[in-house]
């Protein structure tokens, strides 16, 4: 039963595995996007008036975005894009449609992270002669993403496990190598346990190492 | 007792008429003001008098509801340019009472963060300059620690030092010893009187009593949006013209400035 067991894990340990590396890459892709569109959508918020036009079709996709499900999103963006013409292939949607959903969360974590800021750092910025982006980049942004990274970590490891959602779009990342396995096999305890497992292991010591970043930068 | 330096004939600030409300509070009812080159003015006045707003409106950051802001040629209205804002905060400094330095940054960064990015001055000669700077106000030493790792009067000191850095005509100080430990009050004071011996034309806000008479030239005494007074210290302390000022100067010197009192006494009898 047990030597059954370990020749089973065997023989799933490359599909699992190359599920996992999809998984991985599909977080650590669509992060980094997200982190640009967040930035892009916070800006027109607290931004000069010249800017501020741009607040309003801003707002919006971002009131839209957390206003619906992610795994609707996924299923707009891969199977209803098409018929306006616009293709993704599967990795390619799951991508996109984390990175936004994701962006639209995270705009709101720089927002608030910037007003944080003192109004006098942009006074003192300004009696310098800077202008509002130089303030922003080189005075207010430095500041803001010292205050939000474990925020920012929380939101990677969400992302992690909300990647999960990508198999529905068929992305062939380790919650879908579990599924086709245990319907291959009819495993399903060892392989969905497998699979609990293994998310676990990579989001625990994330998590913990969050709130360790978090204690350091409270001091 | 300092020697007095000698202000010049240029006029460099022009206030005409100025007025600024916020909301429907009207905080400056019709300011006017000249300033010489290298002349040191103190404003005071009771909390509330409109003398840091006023201060504000000099390097445009805060705007104005009426009137004409004139600096070294470049007029500010209600509506200026950013062009025009730009030139006047190129050519005054301004040291805030809570120092305002960038905690993210090294004292040396402080200081050459804006050299280098606006003024395009390079790397080399930004540093070699804020050494300089850092030097005068006497805190080389700190150039590689942070904002935090300072006193409240060293940092005021490289706040000095970092608007030094964008060589400003003139200097803006809003109420800068308010915050400090009264220990730490006189090595800031220090610098700044340096600063105007050395033909800086200032404009304080200040409650510091001493200082105004011992370095500025003339004192201006603000009251509900208003100047009410002004002359020499020595002339407005000793002599008010208005009950208003010398209510106001009886609570401030009595208040925390005792000693000063004394000084001002010993002074008229001499």
């Amino acid at each position: 039963m047990q030597n059954e067991l370990i020749a089973n894990l065997i023989d799933w340990a490359p599909k699992l595995s190359s599920g996992l590396w999809k998984t991985i890459l599909l977080t650590l892709v669509s992060f980094p996007i997200a982190l640009v569109i967040g930035l892009l959508l916070a800006m027109p918020r607290i931004g000069k008036r010249h800017i501020r036009i741009l607040s309003i079709p801003a707002g919006i996709i971002v009131e839209v975005i957390r206003g619906t499900p992610l795994i609707l999103q996924l299923f707009y963006i891969y199977f209803v894009l098409p018929y306006m013409g616009i293709r993704f292939d599967p990795f390619q949607a799951g991508i996109l449609g984390l990175a936004l959903n994701y962006g639209a969360y995270l705009s709101e974590v720089y927002r608030s992270g910037i007003e944080a800021i003192p109004r006098t750092q942009w006074e003192a910025a300004k009696a310098l002669n800077m202008s509002w982006a130089k303030t922003m980049r080189l005075v207010i942004l430095p500041q803001t993403l010292r205050v939000i990274m474990p925020s920012l970590g929380n939101y990677l490891v969400s992302l992690f496990k909300d990647s999960a959602l990508a198999s529905t779009i068929s992305v062939t990342e380790l919650m879908f190598a579990g599924r086709l396995l245990s319907s291959d096999t009819f495993q399903y305890i060892t392989i969905y346990t497998a699979v609990f497992i293994i998310y676990f292991i990579i989001s625990y010591p994330a998590m913990i190492g969050v709130r360790m970043l978090e204690k350091k930068l409270a001091r | 007792m300092a020697t007095k330096h000698k202000p010049g004939k240029e006029t460099v600030i022009a206030l005409d008429n100025i007025h600024k409300s916020f909301g429907s509070v009207e905080v400056l009812r019709g300011v006017s003001l000249e300033v010489k080159a290298g002349e040191v003015v103190s404003i005071i006045g009771p909390s509330g008098s409109g003398k840091t707003t006023l201060l504000r409106t000099i390097n445009g950051i805060e705007t104005i509801n009426q009137g004409t802001i004139n600096v070294k040629g470049i007029t500010l209205t209600s509506d200026a340019s950013p062009q025009a804002l730009n030139e006047i905060h190129s050519k005054v400094g301004m040291v805030f009472q809570s120092y305002n330095l960038f905690p993210h940054l090294t004292i040396l960064r402080n200081i050459t963060l804006a050299p280098i990015h606006v003024n395009r001055v390079n790397k080399k000669d930004a540093e070699a300059e804020a050494l300089r700077l850092l030097e005068v106000v006497g805190l080389r030493e700190k150039a590689n620690n942070y904002p935090s790792q300072l006193s409240g009067g060293q940092q005021q000191r490289v706040a000095i030092a970092r608007a030094l850095a964008m060589h400003p005509d003139i200097m803006l100080f809003d109420e800068v010893t308010s915050a400090l430990d009264p220990e730490l009050v006189g090595e800031v004071l220090l610098v700044m009187r340096k600063l105007a011996e050395g033909g800086m034309t200032m404009i304080l806000v200040t409650h510091e009593m001493k200082f105004a008479e011992e370095v500025a030239d003339r004192v201006i005494v603000m009251d509900k949006g208003v100047i009410v007074e002004q002359g020499p210290a020595k002339e407005v302390f000793a002599h008010p013209k208005t009950e208003r000022t010398a209510k106001f100067l009886r609570r401030a010197l009595q208040q925390d400035w005792m000693e000063d009192v004394q000084d001002i006494q010993v002074a008229e009898r001499s």
